[in-house]
């Protein structure tokens, strides 16, 4: 129970931290600032319904923003406690390295979990009263507003599980990584690699020789695909998600772990 | 440990991690996507990355798509729609949109100055235009299997440009199959069969559609196809003394 206590109290610690940061709010207003946008953009939608447009937006503005909070905030907090020696004293209590590592990861992705869940409620507000003032105008193709908002919360909900393999990927890398730009720079490099292992895929389906198919299945499989969170199906499997996800976090948490033990503070 | 790069390390768990999940990976990725047709890198980087915000994307692409189209740009035209259609596969509308232009404007454009142009070269054009054109709606069918639009599309190239009013039938048939079951398109493939000359088959077609329909639900269409069938069984031609070409234009279609 002590090792929970003290996990609790770091991560406890870690969300205040996020929660006064600028970076947090700053962010955390843009993303709110762009989905209320999305009610004057609407004239742009062609072809699909006011609504899902909305919807649409609201998704892209939590994927946008949510990643750039998550690799920031995860490089910035950890790198802060190291360059200002304030985890020295921490460690000096009998709080593991281990512990301080997995506070911090969860001390970071719980504010994101509430960034989420605040876009997601002003996204299922403006739905809402959008769709109730569009039910009047029979020239407006509507999509059904209670399978819109299955489908922004899904989405949001893989959303999050995406954050949390992000955050855990940027905490290994920061964890032996000598300095916050790097990481934030490897972290970004990393989102964005996440986002084309399906390029790898198709190059190691059409590989011509053994050499390169080997180095495209490697590349392949070397990353996890972003795509299965940034386009669930209608119909997802959550725990085959949830396992996916889990499976490259817990991986990856090791990884951090291992290399922070080692780490020279 | 020290010898190998922590980075390395940290691929190689990444690997292991990615060797475990192939199983899950495999069940849960989404439809496969070209987006390789885009210009460089670059694009695919950020389209694939966009998330949602692709709706917005694609929604100033078509903008910009609309502005080539005015200028008569064949090749940005075509570039720019096949973009879109890349970043926003599960909308009917821009395949739509993109096979109209490719197949019904472009050949206008190739004509050039020569307004009308010989009969053979002209059939040619229109020709290799529609194949492009079906090309484009056979690659929207695997991402929108369940749209009746693409197949609808399909069958009004195959009987308006390609004259084939054998593959145009067989295709709102399709369209017809789809979910939501259009009445539209059950009508006209009746109406092919009958210049077919199959007229048999367009009276129990047209039967089997209406035993289908429900007539509160649809009562426009029940009422239209209900005639058809009237006259049909007393050897009428249900379009009545309205001369419809075997190969109506757009508009036309749509008055039917």
């Amino acid at each position: 129970m002590k090792g929970l206590r003290a996990l609790w109290l770091i991560a406890r610690h870690t969300w205040v931290e996020v929660v006064l940061s600028r970076v947090f709010s700053i962010f955390g207003l843009l993303a709110a600032a762009l989905v209320c946008a999305s009610i004057f953009l609407t004239n742009f939608h062609f072809g699909s319904a006011e609504v899902r447009f909305i919807n649409d937006l609201g998704q892209g503005a939590i994927s946008l923003f949510g990643s750039i909070l998550v690799v920031t905030l995860a490089a910035q907090l950890f790198f802060r406690e190291i360059e200002q020696r304030t985890v020295l004293p921490i460690l000096a209590r009998p709080v593991t390295r281990s512990q301080f590592l997995l506070g911090k990861f969860l001390g970071t992705l719980a504010p994101i979990l509430v960034f989420v869940l605040g876009i997601l409620i002003l996204l299922t507000l403006l739905l809402w009263w959008r769709s109730s003032s569009l039910e009047q105008d029979p020239s407006v193709n509507k999509a059904v507003l209670p399978l819109l908002l299955a489908e922004a919360w899904t989405s949001g909900f893989f959303q999050m599980l995406k954050f949390a393999v992000l955050g855990s990927m940027v905490f290994a890398v920061a964890s032996f990584s000598q300095s916050f730009s790097y990481t934030v720079s490897m972290g970004f490099a990393l989102f964005f690699a996440s986002h084309l292992v399906h390029l790898a895929i198709d190059f190691y389906r059409e590989g011509e020789n053994l050499f390169s198919q080997g180095l495209a299945f490697f590349f392949a499989y070397a990353l996890p695909d972003f795509r299965i969170f940034n386009e669930p199906p209608a119909d997802p499997d959550f725990l085959k998600a949830i396992l996916y996800a889990s499976t490259y976090s817990l991986i990856y948490l090791f990884v951090a772990t291992r290399f922070f033990q080692r780490r020279e503070l | 440990m020290q010898f190998i790069p922590p980075i390395l390390w940290f691929l190689l768990a990444s690997f292991f991690a990615g060797i475990i999940t192939i199983p899950l990976r495999s069940e849960l990725e989404p439809p496969r996507q070209d987006l390789g047709d885009l210009e460089g890198m670059g694009q695919s980087v950020l389209i694939g990355s966009l998330g949602g915000l692709r709706a917005l994307a694609a929604d100033f692409l078509w903008l910009q798509t609309n502005y080539y189209w005015q200028q008569k740009n064949h090749g940005l035209t075509e570039t720019t729609a096949m973009a879109v259609t890349r970043l926003q596969p599960d909308f009917p509308y821009f395949w739509i949109e993109a096979s109209r232009m490719i197949v019904y404007d472009m050949p206008v454009w190739r004509f050039g100055e020569r307004r009308s142009p010989p009969k053979s070269v002209e059939k040619r054009i229109r020709r290799e235009q529609a194949e492009s054109g079906l090309k484009l709606l056979s690659e929207a069918a695997e991402f929108i299997p369940d749209s009746p639009a693409i197949p609808a599309e399909k069958a009004r190239i195959y009987w308006t440009v390609l004259d084939d009013p054998e593959k145009a039938q067989e295709y709102y048939k399709i369209a017809y199959e789809k979910p939501f079951q259009t009445a539209l398109y059950a009508r006209l493939r009746a109406l092919i069969l009958l210049d077919l000359g199959r007229k048999q088959e367009a009276l129990d077609w047209s039967r089997k559609v209406l035993s289908d329909m429900n007539p509160d639900q649809n009562p426009v269409q029940y009422a239209i196809l209900e005639e058809y069938v009237r006259d049909m069984e007393l050897g009428e031609d249900p379009r009545g003394d309205t001369t419809v070409p075997s190969n109506p234009s757009p508009a036309a279609e749509q008055a039917l």
